[in-house]
């Protein structure tokens, strides 16, 4: 419980409206999009400005109270939540665009802003964000930041980091600094660079530059329809090897096609193995050219079909299928878990299959929707949250593929984080020495780990607990519900 | 004091007698004012993290010595001890082509690599000045780039993993091998531009691109800065895709023309742009270039295939080999390519006001302009030319801008600042440096604020 004290400095700080401390009013603050953990802070405070923010936090470093940011909630993997209870900081208030400059192609907005509000102020004028993450309708910019936030079109224009020039943050003890610019290659340590995918854990981002691209004046989407999932895995090894580089390749397997049809209606086929979704964007010129290419590398592969978008609507209902994917898995199951590891993307098609053997041995459905250009995995493993049998064995199914991605030299997470789920596994990637250097830089920023403590390293002296399910674990005070 | 002949001995144990220079002349391993008196040169890791840690326990300040090539950029050295050279950390670990993603020791040139990628179609889209000597360790360390980061980035976009040996000989990685991942912090963007002050880079993971099948440039000529920054502009905010946008100013054209093949006669403000891709886009990219640059009243223009001889040539004009005489002090400017027009008239300016000649590159998509400024023939820069840099500087500062002395004789860079303040992320910079590299051993001093 806090000292009263300190919710009535944070209603001197955000005004009494803008501070909840009763438990029902903080529900939906327990958790964020990854709804198998739960913890909820003491006080949930709703600032308005980057100088509210700084007291909040000045007051938390002084009374060594944790605090944790949050958006809009969408996160997967546990960044936002209040694991040892405390203050969070609810940055849905700070939510204005400031400044846009077509000229320099740059934005200047607040960390609540919503990632598609940016394109939707300069898709008139001819321009765009570009990263766009499945959530961009819900996610904030502030939350992109701290995730360093992907989305299908990351394959040939990168993620979030590449796009984030400058930033304001908050330090955690308060003291406001100002990294990046509007301007390239600013002298001294790229802290911009250093912040964006921190979780949160080194400060508390109010202000953000980003960059704006120039929509290209042409784009092409095709579907390509396979029998198996390794031909449709060759035919994006293949099409890249080739020296094409489109600007997204998107894969759905047969569950994740069915479930997408009986939510979107997009035109997917519900009968095929496998279905890859390419864009190309860019000059017109030229582009039949390539897009035959495709066609053609597809054919070797055996598709079956190659479908080109005839005009926007069907381009947009192709994507809107995909963009809503994860969604649609209610319509399959009660519950779905989605693993976001990554590969390199010559080893698809045996991981592919060791996922199927994973399935089959745990006995749950697995549906694949995931970005194949970039090689990053996102199993949808479904099952019904009633069921404790079930929940265990989809977490030890997860923790198997993660073994997988990490053996084939690959990662642990491609665009969601590590916050809470994964902490634990870290060390299949990363030596001590490894995690040793990142600490550094979190002691620098955060000595007092009092901003977003409990998120991306592993416990020590602990070791994942995967045990018997558990339905509630009381830590720091704090319930903390697992599955 | 430290017993040099002791430490030989330990170093020649570590990496064996022939690859340590000592007790011979190592003028040709000189910073700023200073030379080592041992040069090391290891030949794996492991090696490396021997001599660090060496240096860690007696307190020797190391230079990670790559091509050399950057070596006249930073404050003036505090302390100078060993060199750490790369030369036999050189080779390609892994490419596999398929993947886009190549593993490569730190030492390896970027000419040699890019031909080894070549041979597979591929390269690695950065290109730095003086690309035959310059190594992939000191492109990231000092954060190089070239013309065509306007359309493929610089290194923050282009590499996805990085082994460091830490000044304790501590070896760590970050990232992995795979174009996307976020897993942990993302260390590597610390590590770019640092110029080794926080840990010495080994190997590295590049992100590849396909060759372009044709790559051609277009060079035209204005009588007026204003015309040729007009076109530019116009350029970005058309539907091109240009990989390369550069300005530069009169005495850089006709120099340029004396070397290389070029629009005939006519002296003037050069834009030339770079365009890559299929034929067929490359064509109608080219056509519409022409076009807008003749609009805009070019008044002659030339067109050729980019062997990338013309990039070199212009970007050698600004980076200075460290290790030859020092001919010209050279700068750089970062803004918005708004104001990109306004700081080339400033620098323009400046160069009458010290009777000095100037010489103006704008990488004008990005915001960067570099300016030789030529040194007397006694080796001294222009008198007033430090104040009116200075005065430059506090104007961009008000904007978020920013000027810094990428190179400049050592007299000039005791009486002068080469970085500017970082204003309120300098306690952090601190801080980071202390927490790397606690006793100063890595390139003391030749960074921001001396650190």
């Amino acid at each position: 419980m806090l000292k009263p004290a300190i919710i009535e400095a944070l209603q001197q700080i955000v005004g009494a409206a803008n501070v909840l401390s009763e438990p029902e009013e903080k529900l939906v603050y327990e958790c964020d999009g990854l709804t198998m953990f739960k913890a909820t802070p003491d006080v949930v405070i709703f600032p308005a400005s980057t100088q509210q923010v700084a007291e909040a936090v000045r007051l938390a470093d002084r009374e060594q109270l944790p605090f944790v940011a949050r958006g809009g909630g969408t996160g997967l993997s546990g960044g936002a939540l209040a694991v040892e209870g405390g203050m969070m900081i609810a940055l849905t208030k700070l939510n204005r665009i400031l400044e846009i400059d077509l000229d320099n192609q740059r934005a200047v907005v607040q960390p609540g802003v919503v990632n598609l509000w940016i394109t939707q102020a300069v898709s008139a004028q001819g321009y765009y964000y570009a990263p766009d993450p499945s959530s961009q309708q819900a996610c904030t910019i502030g939350g992109n930041v701290a995730e360093n936030s992907g989305g299908p079109h990351t394959l040939k224009y990168g993620v979030t980091t590449n796009h984030v020039l400058g930033l304001e943050v908050i330090l955690p003890d308060g003291r406001v600094i100002e990294t990046g610019g509007p301007a390239e290659d600013y002298p001294g340590y790229d802290l911009t660079g250093t912040l964006v995918g921190s979780e949160g854990t080194l400060g508390i981002v109010t202000q953000v530059i980003v960059r704006l691209m120039r929509k290209t004046e042409a784009v092409k989407t095709l579907m390509a329809v396979f029998e198996s999932m390794d031909d449709a895995s060759n035919a994006v090894s293949d099409v890249i090897g080739q020296g094409i580089v489109p600007a997204a390749i998107e894969m759905m397997d047969q569950l994740a096609l069915e479930a997408v049809e009986a939510y979107i209606h997009a035109g997917y086929p519900t009968d095929a193995g496998g279905v890859l979704l390419i864009e190309l964007d860019g000059l017109r010129d030229g582009m039949e050219e390539t897009a035959a290419r495709i066609v053609d590398i597809a054919r070797q592969h055996r598709a079956r079909e190659v479908r080109v978008a005839r005009d926007d609507r069907e381009r947009e209902l192709l994507w809107l299928g995909r963009k809503r994917a994860f969604g649609a898995m209610g319509r399959i199951s009660p519950s779905y878990y989605v693993q976001d590891g990554v590969i390199p993307r010559t080893r698809l098609p045996e991981v592919l299959r060791h996922i199927r053997d994973i399935a089959a041995r745990y006995g749950i459905r697995i549906a694949n929707v995931f970005h194949a250009g970039d090689g990053n995995l996102h199993p949808l493993l479904l099952f019904d949250e009633r069921d404790p049998d079930q929940r265990e064995r989809v977490l030890q199914a997860s923790a198997e593929i993660l073994r997988v991605c990490a053996a084939v030299g690959g990662s642990l997470s491609g665009e969601h984080g590590i916050g809470i789920e994964k902490r634990e596994d870290m060390p299949l990637v990363f030596t001590e020495p490894d995690l040793a250097a990142m600490q550094k830089v979190r002691a620098v920023f955060n000595p007092r780990n009092l901003c977003n403590p409990g998120k991306v390293f592993p416990t020590p002296g602990r070791c994942v607990e995967l045990g018997p399910p558990v339905t509630e674990k009381v830590v720091g005070g704090v319930r903390i519900e697992r599955f | 004091m430290v017993d040099a002949s002791k430490v030989i001995e330990e170093l020649q144990a570590i990496v064996g007698v022939e690859c340590v220079q000592a007790m011979t002349s190592l003028d040709a391993y000189r910073v700023d004012d200073r030379a080592p008196w041992a040069v090391v040169v290891p030949g794996d890791i492991e090696q490396v993290a021997a001599v660090l840690a060496l240096a860690h326990r007696e307190e020797l300040a190391v230079v990670p010595w790559g091509g050399g090539t950057t070596m006249a950029m930073g404050h003036l050295p505090e302390r100078l001890d060993l060199v750490l050279s790369f030369a036999r950390l050189d080779r390609v670990l892994e490419h596999e082509p398929a993947d886009l993603t190549a593993t490569v020791q730190a030492g390896i040139t970027v000419a040699a690599l890019q031909a080894h990628l070549g041979s597979r179609r591929q390269w690695w889209p950065i290109d730095p000045p003086l690309s035959a000597a310059a190594t992939v360790g000191g492109v990231l360390a000092t954060n190089a780039s070239g013309p065509k980061r306007l359309l493929y980035g610089t290194a923050r976009d282009l590499l996805i993993g990085l082994t460091v040996v830490h000044a304790d000989g501590a070896i760590s990685k970050a990232g992995g091998k795979v174009t996307k991942n976020v897993t942990g912090y993302d260390m590597m963007k610390l590590y770019i531009g640092s110029l080794g002050t926080l840990a010495v880079i080994v190997e590295a993971t590049l992100k590849l691109r396909p060759l372009p099948p044709s790559q051609e440039l277009v060079w035209s000529i204005f009588t007026s800065r204003e015309a040729a920054a007009a076109t530019a502009q116009r350029l970005l905010s058309g539907g091109l895709l240009p990989n390369a946008i550069e300005l530069i100013n009169p005495p850089v054209t006709a120099w340029l023309r004396q070397t290389l093949d070029g629009p005939e006669g006519s002296e003037g403000w050069s834009l030339i742009v770079g365009i890559d891709g299929a034929e067929a886009a490359v064509v109608r990219q080219r056509r519409d270039i022409d076009a807008l640059s003749q609009a805009g009243g070019a008044i002659s223009w030339w067109t050729g295939p980019d062997d990338g001889r013309l990039w070199q040539a212009l970007q050698s004009r600004f980076r200075p080999d460290g290790t030859a005489r020092m001919e010209r002090i050279v700068i750089r400017v970062g803004t918005v390519r708004t104001q990109v027009g306004a700081i080339l008239d400033q620098l323009t300016a400046l160069a009458t006001r010290v009777h000095a000649p100037c010489e103006l590159c704008a990488r004008f998509g990005n915001g960067l302009v570099y300016g030789g400024f030529p040194l007397h023939g006694d080796g001294q820069a222009p008198a007033d030319l430090a104040q009116a840099l200075m005065e430059i500087r506090g104007d961009l500062a008000s904007k978020r801008g920013y000027l810094v002395v990428e190179s400049a004789p050592p007299s000039f860079k005791a009486r002068f600042d080469c970085w500017g303040d970082v204003g309120s992320q300098a306690e952090v910079m601190a801080g980071l440096k202390r927490a790397f590299d606690p006793r100063r051993i890595l390139n003391p001093g030749r960074f921001v604020h001396h650190l």
